[in-house]
């Protein structure tokens, strides 16, 4: 059996079975936290990888949705479905409405406004009390209710059902980003990311793509915030502070933009490595100051991150590879 | 009340020019968003404090090697994070937020995160006119912050070397023509809106306290000063410092403090959105 | 011949004090070659930026198949049959050669949502990569992987083709060209002269900035000449040649 072949067989039987092979449910919690930080950053590489928005905003939409999601649960008392569909929603309308005047700003105007954004999006969270109740958290959030599959029955309070529910929202929408990409409709992001003019002059109406990427970007954020509120079964302004924000676009440049396998091996690390740290004994502190130092150390070092690293080593393989054959095959 | 709301209005303003007019500078010169600038801030107060608390210098010496220091580390966080992303003025901005996150996490992890007070011999003291009293250390801020603005903006304007930068700031190859190094010049300026910022630490936190990330929120309005005044122009940071001291201080005392950063962003999303800036758009052709 | 593609009245940039493009009259005929010419600062990018959208007229107008092109967004300039080069070469770099191409398509076409997903897709993927092909072949653009190679990656000569390649896939009916010869070798340029002549055969109309005098003779029927933003001199290869306005605008630099 070929390598490629046996890879293909592994993958899945590793992703299917993987939180049985954890040690114990805090790791199960870390797994579905990074599948979290997958979503946000596989969205978030639409607008800032693919079409080149550097957007501080994920952590806004996120934490629009979960609230949003929660609120239209609690407080309306809509089925658990209805009220993560309104999450989504609701964070996909916002995103709508900041990219319009958003996105003519330059590069560096559009970074400060998404971060004026994501600032005034925390202040509401925390100071509209009654509505959210502000920093004592809106707690009580329902559980998804049990399902019974074949015969079993599996309870959301466990965190391992919750792994598959989320693995499977992943899968869709990698899936659905892959398609986008794959179309003219990812080449007309990249060509905007390129070079803008020259995207104009061949006809593209550059302002509907980029507000079509940035809401396609805050829908990505909806969805995992809808899921994360009844994830968590509270929520707290704190959890979508800038920081979280900044976390998201430091997986996207650790990743390396557009490369979404990159990306994914980046989320993963970028949450199992300070959550490691924490246990240890760091707080949050040195999981934030993990953040800084790498962020600072990919740009400086490898701008182009995970996949340009990659590239390069494969390019650098390949060539030797040539020079080992031709020095082989004569003289 | 509202008399006082304009006074501390303008004795915030003014601390915040200091701020502001370091980024500014730093923008102008090179394109750069510097976020780590507030922390830069931070820093300054800590070593203040320190200075004061601990090696038990006077307050205007602490002042002084707080301005030294945060030179000095503004121009080391230069060389190493933005040197080799000068090229890539978004890169940079994005690398100066990794670094700001360093920076106050790094002063939270060694120092610790309780809040401490700057305790000086000012802030006790009262000075009363007519039926106010307002304490000495407001007067410092106010006055020190003005005379350094001052003496910053005589330099810009009339000494050779502000000469220098404004012309190297208008065009990169100028420098070149002139026979003088670009990276000596963008040294000068880091340090000097590096010791703009540690004053400011030192003038300022005596008023509030000293923690880790006082410099994120700090930081972030001299953004909006300088988005506000136009990023690079000097005598617009100036009148917007005063602009955005003055929002927060009627913001605070007439709405709610809590929500005056917000009204602080709100008006610069607002002036952003009104400013008619594109990319496709003003000055994209060759003549 | 004979009939009106383009014409601007009155035609004026300003820039604070400066005036980049002053008060500037002129037509472009359907099927012509037309030069324009100047000292350096003269205005001519800002001109071909006015015509395309990319910065807006100070006063003036421009009219295009009878529409007027002021306030028009630089898309739609494109979608009205306006395709142009630049100057300094404005590729999407990071993009495959054939993809560059490609890029222009955009002009021409209402993508409906099953062309971007779905099993119409990937018939519409091969026509365009077929007509991609063919665009490649008819500027002479010859490379090994036009769908895998980055158009980084292509020599100068090869890039300002692609270029060109890219803007008449926008099915233009005029097409700007901003210094296309700017760095080409003696060979190059030839192969330019003949592209020209090959799209004017193909009835698109063409209107070029260019330095290189040889070229311009060569190649164009009329000659503009600016001049600190204005008009001074509107006529054939000839009699601009011979203009001593013109001759004194360049102060030395050899026109004939």
């Amino acid at each position: 059996m070929s390598r490629r072949h046996a890879l293909r067989l592994l993958i899945p039987v590793l992703v299917v079975s993987l939180p049985f092979l954890l040690p114990n449910n805090f790791w199960v919690n870390v797994l579905n936290t990074s599948i979290i930080y997958m979503i946000l950053a596989v969205g978030l590489n639409i607008a800032a990888g693919s079409t080149g928005l550097f957007s501080l905003a994920q952590g806004a939409f996120f934490g629009i949705a979960a609230y949003a999601a929660a609120l239209f649960t609690m407080r309306l008392g809509l089925p658990i479905p209805v009220g993560m569909a309104l999450g989504v929603i609701t964070a996909t309308l916002v995103g709508v409405l900041l990219a319009i005047p958003s996105v003519r700003l330059r590069g560096s105007y559009l970074c400060i406004a998404t971060l004026g954004f994501s600032t005034i999006v925390f202040q509401l969270l925390l100071n509209l009390d009654g509505l959210t109740r502000g920093p004592m958290g809106l707690v009580g959030i329902p559980q998804l209710p049990a399902i019974s599959i074949a015969g079993l029955r599996f309870s959301f309070i466990n965190k391992i059902p919750w792994y598959y529910i989320l693995v499977i929202v992943l899968g869709l929408l990698i899936y659905l980003e892959r398609v986008l990409a794959n179309s003219r409709f990812g080449l007309t992001l990249r060509m905007i990311r390129e070079d803008e003019l020259a995207a104009a002059c061949c006809g593209v109406n550059t302002f509907q793509f980029k507000v079509l990427a940035f809401a396609l970007s805050a829908f990505y954020a909806g969805v995992a915030g809808a899921l994360y509120g009844f994830y968590l079964s509270f929520l707290t302004p704190e959890l979508f502070e800038v920081p979280e924000s900044i976390k998201v676009m430091t997986i996207i440049i650790v990743g390396g933009r557009g490369n979404i396998l990159a990306v994914l091996i980046a989320a993963l690390l970028l949450t199992v490595i300070p959550e490691s740290l924490r246990v240890i004994g760091g707080g949050s502190t040195v999981s934030l100051l993990l953040y800084g130092a790498v962020l600072v150390a990919v740009m400086v070092f490898a701008p182009e991150g995970l996949a340009g690293a990659w590239e390069r080593m494969r390019t650098r393989r390949g060539a030797s590879q040539e020079l080992a054959a031709s020095a082989n095959a004569g003289d | 009340m509202l008399f006082e709301a304009i006074v501390n209005g303008l004795i915030i303003g003014a601390a915040y020019g200091l701020l502001a007019l370091g980024f500014t500078m730093v923008y102008g010169l090179l394109g750069l968003i510097n976020f780590a600038h507030g922390d830069t801030y931070t820093v300054g107060a800590v070593v203040g404090l320190i200075s004061v608390s601990r090696l038990h210098l006077n307050y205007w010496l602490s002042l002084l090697v707080a301005a030294c220091a945060c030179a000095l580390v503004a121009v080391i966080l230069e060389r190493v994070g933005f040197r080799p992303l000068r090229k890539h003025p978004v890169g940079a901005m994005i690398t100066s937020i990794g670094l700001s996150i360093v920076i106050s996490n790094s002063i939270a992890l060694f120092w610790g995160t309780e809040p401490r007070f700057f305790d000086t011999p000012y802030v006790g003291a009262t000075i009363v006119v007519g039926s106010m009293g307002f304490s000495v250390q407001r007067l410092i801020v106010f006055g020190v912050s003005i005379v350094v603005i001052g003496a910053l903006y005589a330099f810009i304007r009339m000494t050779y070397m502000g000469k220098v930068i404004r012309a190297v700031s208008q065009d990169y190859e100028v420098a070149g023509l002139m026979g003088i190094n670009f990276n000596n010049i963008i040294i000068v300026v880091f340090a000097i809106a590096g010791a703009l910022a540690g004053m400011a630490g030192v003038l300022v936190s005596p008023l509030a306290i000293v923690a880790p990330y006082i410099g994120s929120s700090v930081g972030l309005k001299s953004f909006a000063i300088v988005v506000l005044g136009g990023l690079g122009n000097i005598e617009g940071t100036i009148f917007a410092a005063f602009v955005v001291g003055l929002t927060e201080s009627l913001a605070s005392t007439f709405v709610s403090s809590s929500y005056a950063d917000t009204f602080v962003f709100m008006l610069l999303i607002i002036v952003l959105l009104v400013r008619p800036t594109g990319i496709v758009g003003e000055g994209a052709g060759n003549v | 011949m004979g009939n009106e593609l383009l014409a601007t009245t009155g035609l004026t940039k300003k820039y604070g004090g400066l005036t980049a493009v002053d008060s500037v009259d002129f037509q472009v005929w359907d099927g012509e070659v037309i030069a324009v010419i100047g000292p350096n600062g003269a205005g001519k990018s800002t001109l071909f930026n006015l015509i395309t959208g990319v910065i807006p007229p100070t006063s003036g107008q421009i009219t295009f198949l009878g529409k007027s092109l002021v306030g028009v967004a630089a898309h739609t300039v494109a979608h009205r049959g306006i395709a142009r080069t630049f100057q300094n070469l404005r590729l999407f770099r990071n993009l495959s050669v054939l993809e560059n191409v490609m890029a222009g398509f955009h002009a021409k076409s209402k993508p409906s949502l099953s062309e971007v997903i779905g099993p119409s897709h990937a018939r519409h993927e091969q026509a365009w990569k077929n007509k991609g092909r063919e665009l490649l072949a008819f500027v002479e653009l010859d490379t090994s992987q036009p769908e895998k190679t980055p158009a980084r990656n292509l020599p100068y000569g090869q890039q300002r083709l692609l270029e060109i390649a890219r803007a008449l896939a926008t099915g233009p009916r005029l097409l700007l060209l901003d210094e296309p010869a700017a760095g080409l070798n003696p060979e190059e340029n030839g192969k330019l002269m003949d592209l020209i002549g090959r799209i004017r055969a193909q009835g698109i109309t063409v209107m070029l900035v260019e330095h290189n005098v040889e070229l311009v003779m060569e190649v164009s029927e009329r000659v503009m000449v600016l001049d600190l933003g204005r008009k001074l001199y509107i006529g054939t290869p000839d009699e601009v040649r011979t203009n001593p306005e013109v001759i004194r605008a360049y102060l030395g630099t050899e026109v004939a």
